[in-house]
């Protein structure tokens, strides 16, 4: 018994880590290594998955707003999005077949990581200029940069862009239960232009809000099991609370080395998942 | 405010990090989960549904009052679950009273929202 617990420890640790630097609620990795790993059903580690999101976000989110990289006005303008989505994708998501919607979104997310690879190696944007909404909503701010030694200046643009791509992730977790870290980070890296440590902890900040919004239907459901739910919470956060501290240490573009993969990883589990196979 | 915020968030996880250990220690004690069965693997890997755990507020609160394990542990994930609902609540407070009147609607509408999606859809 105790080794099934430290190895989901240990697994949920690593995710919390990763969900911690890259944005993310770390199911990417807790769901099939409670599958594949210890086959365990997948009601079960899609339940504990909705538990790592919410353990990775309000553990991480701690440090980053403390530390003034989460940028809170960005975060709470775009939740407004996202939970509306969330509510639109739970009252559709009887009409439509779960599984071509992973398809789908997973398509979607593998060909949204394409210009990621061109941007490899930016660290900071560049040229970014402040459109009308970014300006009336004080969309912006500054935050230190540890790895630079100085403090970044950065403005959103295209936020209705941003705005509406965080409806459609907003959408997508209502409709799958998922956190939707990755394309939320997208939405505020490639759309609204925003540095990328700002972008995966506001992510950060927002996939616990999306999370517990669907967590009282799992809950409820019985999906959420105690003896899969404690160790993996209990790993996460201790996760999370490291990554924090690993990620001011980098520089954007290792994040982006470490992001683009995980992306890759999560479409083509949604994919697999489309297509039945248990992940 | 980011530092309320950041206190807060800390403070949630910490209460419930707090309990789900305790409900671990218990269930490591005890070997039992509290509602008939002894602590196995089999427990892992058993099909959805299959392993009896209270599902409601009630029922957890009960569980834990009778220092059932797996309640105690239900009782911890709850609290981590809240701990957002709360930090969007804080923040409605918090922007009002930095006359930021915007953001406090704004706030207040997620909250509204993120409330609905628990209550009502979640039933």
């Amino acid at each position: 018994m105790v080794d099934y617990l430290l190895v989901i420890f240990f697994g949920s640790l690593l995710a919390g880590v990763l969900g911690a630097i890259a944005g993310l609620g770390g199911g990417v990795l807790v769901v099939p290594l409670l599958t594949i790993g210890l086959g365990v059903d997948i009601h079960y580690a899609i339940g504990a998955s909705i538990v790592s999101v919410i353990a990775t976000s309000s553990g991480a989110a701690a440090a980053y707003v403390r530390d003034r990289i989460t940028n809170l006005r960005i975060g709470m303008f775009l939740e407004l999005a996202t939970t509306t989505g969330a509510i639109t994708g739970a009252l559709v998501a009887g009409l439509v077949n779960p599984q071509v919607l992973y398809i789908v979104f997973g398509l979607a997310l593998a060909t949204s990581a394409a210009p990621l690879v061109v941007r490899l190696g930016e660290e900071l944007p560049r040229g970014v200029h402040a459109d009308t909404w970014a300006k009336r909503l004080h969309l912006g701010g500054t935050y230190h940069d540890a790895v630079l030694q100085r403090p970044v200046l950065y403005q959103a643009t295209r936020v209705p862009l941003g705005f509406g791509l965080m409806y459609l992730a907003g959408v997508i977790s209502g409709l799958l239960g998922i956190g939707s870290g990755a394309f939320k980070v997208l939405a505020m890296d490639t759309a609204m232009k925003l540095p990328m440590k700002v972008s995966t902890t506001t992510s950060n900040f927002m996939i616990g809000v999306t999370a517990a919004a669907s967590a009282g239907i799992y809950f409820g459901r019985g999906d959420v099991n105690p003896l899969i739910a404690a160790p993996v919470a209990l790993g996460v956060l201790s996760g999370a609370f490291l990554g924090t501290r690993l990620l001011v240490r980098l520089r954007s573009t290792t994040l982006r080395k470490i992001f683009v993969p995980l992306v890759l990883a999560i479409a083509l589990e949604m994919i697999l998942r489309g297509l039945g196979v248990q992940v | 405010m980011a530092a309320i915020i950041s206190v807060l968030l800390l403070f949630g996880v910490a209460i419930s990090a707090t309990i789900l250990a305790a409900g671990l220690l218990l269930l490591a004690i005890s070997g039992q989960s509290g509602y008939h069965e002894t602590v196995s693997p089999a427990l892992l890997l058993a099909r959805a549904g299959t392993v009896p755990f209270p599902r409601t507020i009630g029922g957890v609160l009960q569980g834990a009052l009778a220092l059932k394990p797996f309640a105690i542990i239900e009782l911890g994930v709850i609290v981590l679950i809240a701990t957002p609902v709360f930090r969007v609540a804080a923040s409605v407070i918090l922007f009002f009273l930095e006359k930021d009147r915007l953001y406090g609607w704004l706030t207040l509408a997620v909250l509204g929202l993120l409330l609905a999606s628990i209550f009502w859809i979640g039933q």
